[in-house]
């Protein structure tokens, strides 16, 4: 009789706490609201075991906590941006092509109508937009708004 | 969950928790429907970190029988711990 190979699995239940196959994972989650519309939500999840993935879809060069660290910091500078002014300065004097122009950055959120979303950040200087990232997101349902809501008083602030 | 043809070792997330925010404020944010329609609107935007439930690694163990195959019992598999 030919030899077959079985395959058994462990069943989780059966692991322990300090097993060395039990490891942490992070999650990275973003919400994306508007003060006067209850509705509107859209959100994303990234966890840290599927972050391959979108680091080979963005062509991105770090790992799962510099990828955490690059996505605040994009929206920590389109937040400057705005305290800055920089918006308006540009568009009430618009500067020569010749003239420096200087970085600046933006987020740009594509919505679809299929309940689908499309974050994206994107540097721009004086010669093109370059897109750093985009996160796919999606649109918020009554349960998700319903959690995010709830979510809002209880977790801690930076 | 396990798929013993790749033999792959997955793994399984449960829901979130401990989240913190590490970001939450109000900026301009360019919203876009279709192709043409694009405005700034002030949008508030919520980064969290937090931790899934613990991701386990399912253990794989490649046996070898002589006998008809029928699974045993884990317990009871060869080399099973």
């Amino acid at each position: 009789m030919q030899p077959r190979l079985l395959f058994h699995s462990q069943p989780p239940k059966l692991a322990a706490v300090n097993n060395p196959l039990m490891w942490t994972l992070q999650v990275l989650k973003l919400y994306v609201t508007k003060e006067d519309d209850a509705s509107f939500l859209y959100s994303l999840e990234v966890a840290e075991d599927r972050y391959p993935r979108i680091k080979e879809e963005e062509q991105l060069l770090v790992d799962f906590a510099g990828f955490v660290d690059k996505v605040v910091w994009l929206f920590e500078q389109c937040r400057a941006q705005r305290d800055d002014g920089n918006d308006t300065a540009q568009q009430d004097h618009p500067r020569s092509e010749s003239a420096p122009v200087a970085t600046k950055f933006r987020a740009v959120l594509q919505v679809g109508g299929a309940g689908a979303g499309c974050m994206r950040l994107v540097e721009r200087n004086a010669f093109k937009e370059l897109p750093h990232l985009t996160l796919h997101t999606k649109a918020g349902t009554d349960a998700s708004l319903k959690q995010v809501s709830q979510s809002s008083s209880v977790i801690s602030m930076p | 969950m396990l798929d013993p043809d790749t033999q792959q070792v997955n793994t399984q997330m449960a829901d979130a928790h401990d989240l913190r925010s590490i970001f939450w404020q109000t900026l301009p944010v360019s919203l876009r429907r279709g192709d043409t329609e694009e405005y700034l609107q002030e949008l508030n935007v919520r980064v969290l970190l937090g931790r899934g439930a613990s991701g386990q690694a399912i253990k794989v163990k490649l046996c070898l029988a002589t006998s008809p195959a029928v699974p045993q019992p884990a317990s009871q598999a060869c080399g099973s711990e």
